[in-house]
C-alpha cells in the first residue's frame, strides 16, 4: 500500500493541484485527442510549469518537443494525464515508477466492465509497486484553478470554494458548466473514475483540510471505504458542509450503477444514517447539489445563525401564499413580523396595494417607484431590525421587465450592498428571481443573477429552492451547535 | 462471574456444538452483561419432572422450547403463555419434546419466564453491513415494523444524540407519549437501551468480532422498564472476523 495522504492531505496532493511539471501521454502526431486538447488548455490556462508530451515517435506534440518514453523526461513528473489504450496504461505506470507522483488515466476498458476486471486488479497492484498514484481508470480530468489545470478546454476560472468530486466524469462536466451559468466558482474537480488507488476519502481528505475550500460536495455510486468515510465525516465534525449526491438508491439506479461503473451499490437507509450522524447534507439530484453549492458559496457557517423564522419579500401575491406553505412544509416559519419592525416599516409609509405583514407583499408598480428606491429601504430596514431571520426576496422578473426599466434591479441589488456592508450579523439574503422563460425574461436574469452572485448574494429560481435550501442550511447549523462539543 | 467470562462460555459452549446462533437463554445471558433487562427466568431439561427451580418465578410463566433446529417459535406452537401451575408446565414440555423429537428436531431444554407486563413493542437489531460495518436498527414492533417499515438505522457506535435522533426519526414516535390513551415509554430509558445495545461500550461493538446479527424482537416497554422478550444472536462464522 502507497503511503497514504493523512499526515499532511495538502502537501501531499499538491503536485495534484498544483503541479510543476506534466506529462501528456497519448496526445496525438497527428490528430486532435483528449491528451491534445489537454496540452492546449494548459497553455491557454496560463500553465507556467513544464510540460512534456510523450510519445514513441513523435519529435514534437502541439509544437511542443516530445519525449520517447516517461522514463526520458526530464526530472520530476507531478502530474500525467495518460489517455493510450487500456493495453498500454500498465506499462506505462511500471515505467513511471519513482518518476511520476499522480497518474490520471482516463482510458477505459478496466473494472468498469466485467472483461476489465482483471486488468483493473493488475493495474491496482502495479501501482502500488510503482510508487505512482493513480486517479482513475475511465475518468476524465481535473479541474484545478490554482495548477490552471482545466477539465474543459478553455474554460478556466478564478479560483472559487467549491470542492467536488465525482464518480461519473460526465457529471463533474455538468456541474462545471451548470456552476458557470450558475456564477459558482470552484477550488476544485476530480472526475475518479473507477477508484482503482485513489477514491472519494482520499480527495475528501485534501477537501477537507484545503483552506480555499468551504464547501465540499461528492458524487458517489460506490464506496469501498465506507466505514472510512463515516468516520472521516464524523471526525470532520461539520466543520465545513459536505453534500453528498448519492447515484444507485433505488433497485433501478442500482441496475443502472452496475452497468455504469461496474460497482454493486451500497444500502440506502445506511446513507440516510451516516448523513444524519455526521451532519452531511443530502442531495436528490444535481439541481439540489447546485443549490446547496450556491447558497454555502455565499455564507459562512461559522458566522451564520439558524433563521426558522423567514420573512419573504416581493412581488405576487399567490406566489408568496404559496411560497409560505412551502416554507411551513421544510418546518420554517413565514411568522408574522414583530411589532417593532412592523412599526418601523409602517413609518415608511408604502402606498396602498403593498401589504407589510410577512410575507410582505408588494406590487411590482410600488417595488418600481424610484427606481426601486422604496424596495431598497425595505430592504434595508428589514435586515437592520431582525437579526434571527432570513430574508427571502423574490421577484416576478416578466412584471418587472415590463417597466423596462433594468436600472431597478442594478438599484435594488447596491442597496442590498449597502445593507450587507452595514452590519456584521446580518440574516441571511436569499434572491429568488422567478421567469417565464421568455428568452427576453431569461437573458434578464442571468444578467441580475450575475450581478448578485458577484457580491455573495444567493440567487435561485424558485422559491421551494430557498427553502429547501435555508432548511438544509438549518439542519447544518444544529447539528454543528449541537454537536460541536461532543468527543469524536 | 465477570460478564465477559459468562459471554466467551456461551459462545465457546455454542461453537463447541457447532451452533449456528446462541440459543435464546444464552443471549439473554450475554444481554444482561450489558445491562439490558430479561425476563426473569430459568432454564430446564425434559427430565426435570421436579421443576423446583420455579418456585422462585412469580406466574404467570411463559415456557419455550431450546432447539438449534426451531427458528420460529411461537409459529410452530413450541411457545405457551400464562401458564400458572407446574401440571401444565409439565404437560406442555412433555407435548413439545414429543413433536419436536418426531420431526426430527433437537431439543437442548426449555425455558421458562416470568410473563412480562404489556406494554410498547419495540424492535432492535443489529447486523454488520458489507460497506460501512457494525450498525443497529431500531423500531416499533408489530404492524409498524412489518407493514410501514418504520424503522431507524444508524453505523454503530451511536452516542445519545443518536439515540434520541432516532427516536426521533420514527414515524409513530408519538405512542411512546401515550398517544390514544395507552402505556407510555419512558425516553431516558430507551436510550439507554439504545446506547447498551449499540454505543460504544454495546453489546454490537463490543462482540463485533463474535456477532453477525442480532435480532432484539419483541421488546416490551413500559414506562421506565423495558424487557427484552425475545433475543436471536447469530454467530460469525469462524473465519470470517473482518
Amino acid at each position: 500500500m502507497n503511503a497514504g495522504p493523512s499526515n499532511n492531505p495538502l502537501s501531499y496532493f499538491q503536485p495534484l493541484f498544483e503541479p510543476q511539471a506534466v506529462a501528456v501521454v497519448g496526445a496525438s502526431a497527428t490528430a486532435v485527442n483528449a491528451g491534445n486538447r489537454f496540452i492546449d488548455s494548459l497553455i491557454k490556462s496560463g500553465f507556467s510549469g513544464d510540460i512534456y508530451p510523450v510519445h514513441p515517435k513523435a519529435d514534437l506534440i502541439n509544437g511542443i518537443p516530445a519525449y520517447s518514453s516517461i522514463t526520458q523526461v526530464p526530472g520530476q513528473v507531478d502530474y500525467s494525464f495518460v489517455t493510450v489504450k487500456a493495453s498500454q496504461v500498465i506499462p506505462f505506470l511500471k515505467e513511471a515508477r519513482g518518476k511520476v507522483k499522480f497518474a490520471q488515466i482516463m482510458s477505459s476498458g478496466f473494472g468498469e466492465s466485467s472483461h476489465g476486471l482483471a486488468l483493473e486488479q493488475e493495474l491496482i497492484e502495479v501501482a502500488r509497486e510503482s510508487g505512482v498514484r493513480v486517479i482513475g481508470p475511465n475518468c476524465i480530468g481535473m479541474h484545478s484553478p490554482r495548477g490552471k489545470l482545466a477539465l474543459i478546454d478553455g474554460m478556466m476560472q478564478t479560483g472559487g470554494s467549491i470542492g467536488f468530486l465525482s464518480q461519473s466524469g460526465g457529471l463533474s462536466i455538468d456541474v462545471l458548466r451548470r456552476g458557470k451559468s450558475l456564477g459558482l466558482n470552484f477550488s476544485g474537480v476530480v472526475s475518479l473514475g473507477n477508484c482503482a488507488d485513489l477514491g472519494p476519502n482520499d480527495l475528501l481528505e485534501f477537501f477537507l483540510a484545503d483552506p480555499n475550500t468551504k464547501v465540499i460536495g461528492m458524487y458517489l455510486e460506490h464506496v469501498r471505504r465506507g466505514r472510512h468515510l463515516f468516520e472521516q465525516l464524523k471526525a470532520a465534525n461539520a466543520k465545513k458542509p459536505v453534500i453528498i449526491l448519492k447515484g444507485g438508491k433505488t433497485k433501478q439506479g442500482q441496475r443502472a450503477a452496475a452497468s455504469h461503473t461496474g460497482f454493486l451499490v451500497d444500502d440506502n437507509r445506511l446513507w440516510s444514517a451516516v448523513i444524519r450522524q455526521t451532519g452531511a447534507i443530502p442531495a436528490d439530484d444535481l439541481e439540489a447539489l447546485m443549490n446547496y453549492f450556491i447558497a454555502f458559496q455565499a455564507t459562512d457557517p461559522s458566522a451564520c445563525v439558524r433563521a426558522e423564522n423567514i420573512i419573504l419579500f416581493g412581488n405576487g401575491g399567490g406566489t408568496s401564499v404559496i411560497a409560505t406553505d412551502q416554507f411551513a412544509h421544510h418546518g420554517l416559519d413565514v411568522a408574522p413580523l414583530d411589532e417593532g419592525l412592523a412599526a418601523t416599516l409602517g413609518n415608511l409609509k408604502l402606498p396602498d396595494g403593498a401589504s407589510i405583514a410577512n410575507p410582505i407583499d408588494v406590487p411590482a408598480n410600488i417595488l418600481m417607484r424610484d427606481k426601486g428606491v422604496t424596495a431598497c429601504k425595505i430592504i434595508d430596514v428589514i435586515r437592520n431590525e431582525d437579526t434571527a431571520a432570513a430574508l427571502v426576496v423574490h421577484l416576478n422578473l416578466p412584471v418587472i421587465a415590463g417597466y423596462n426599466q433594468n436600472d431597478v434591479i442594478t438599484n435594488l441589488i447596491e442597496g442590498t450592498i449597502k445593507a450587507q456592508n452595514s452590519g456584521s450579523m446580518l440574516p441571511p439574503l436569499y434572491l429568488v428571481l422567478r421567469s417565464d422563460g421568455d428568452p427576453i425574461t431569461e437573458s434578464l436574469k442571468t444578467q441580475f443573477r450575475q450581478q448578485a452572485m458577484n457580491i455573495g448574494i444567493p440567487v435561485f429560481d424558485e422559491l421551494k429552492d430557498a427553502a429547501q435550501v435555508l432548511a438544509a442550511h438549518n439542519r447544518f447549523m444544529s447539528f454543528r451547535s449541537q454537536r460541536a462539543s461532543l468527543p469524536i | 462471574m465477570q460478564p465477559t467470562t459468562i459471554r466467551n462460555e456461551l459462545i465457546k459452549a455454542a461453537r463447541d456444538r457447532s451452533r449456528a446462533s446462541l440459543d435464546e437463554h444464552s443471549a439473554k445471558l450475554v444481554l444482561e452483561g450489558f445491562r439490558v433487562s430479561i425476563p426473569r427466568g430459568c432454564r430446564v431439561s425434559i427430565a426435570d419432572t421436579d421443576l423446583a427451580q420455579l418456585d422462585n418465578l412469580n406466574p404467570p410463566w411463559a415456557l419455550k422450547i431450546i432447539s438449534p433446529d426451531i427458528q420460529h417459535k411461537s409459529d410452530g406452537g413450541f411457545v405457551a403463555l400464562s401458564l400458572t401451575d407446574k401440571d401444565r408446565v409439565r404437560q406442555e414440555i412433555e407435548n413439545m419434546s414429543g413433536r419436536a423429537l418426531e420431526s426430527g428436531c433437537a431439543v437442548d431444554g426449555f425455558l421458562v419466564e416470568e410473563m412480562a407486563n404489556p406494554g410498547i413493542e419495540i424492535i432492535i437489531g443489529g447486523f454488520n453491513d458489507a460497506c460501512f460495518g457494525p450498525a443497529i436498527m431500531f423500531g416499533l414492533g408489530g404492524v409498524f415494523v412489518e407493514v410501514l417499515g418504520d424503522v431507524a438505522f444508524r453505523v454503530c457506535p451511536i452516542n445519545h444524540l443518536d439515540a434520541e435522533d432516532m427516536i426521533d426519526e420514527l414515524v409513530g414516535r408519538r405512542i411512546f407519549e401515550g398517544a390514544r390513551g395507552g402505556v407510555k415509554a419512558d425516553r431516558q430509558t430507551l436510550v439507554e437501551l439504545l446506547l447498551a445495545v449499540g454505543g460504544e461500550d454495546g453489546l454490537i461493538v463490543t462482540m463485533n468480532s463474535e456477532i453477525e446479527e442480532i435480532d432484539l424482537n419483541p421488546i416490551i416497554v413500559n414506562g421506565d422498564q423495558a424487557t427484552v422478550v425475545d433475543a436471536v444472536m447469530i454467530l460469525r462464522k469462524q473465519g470470517n472476523t473482518s
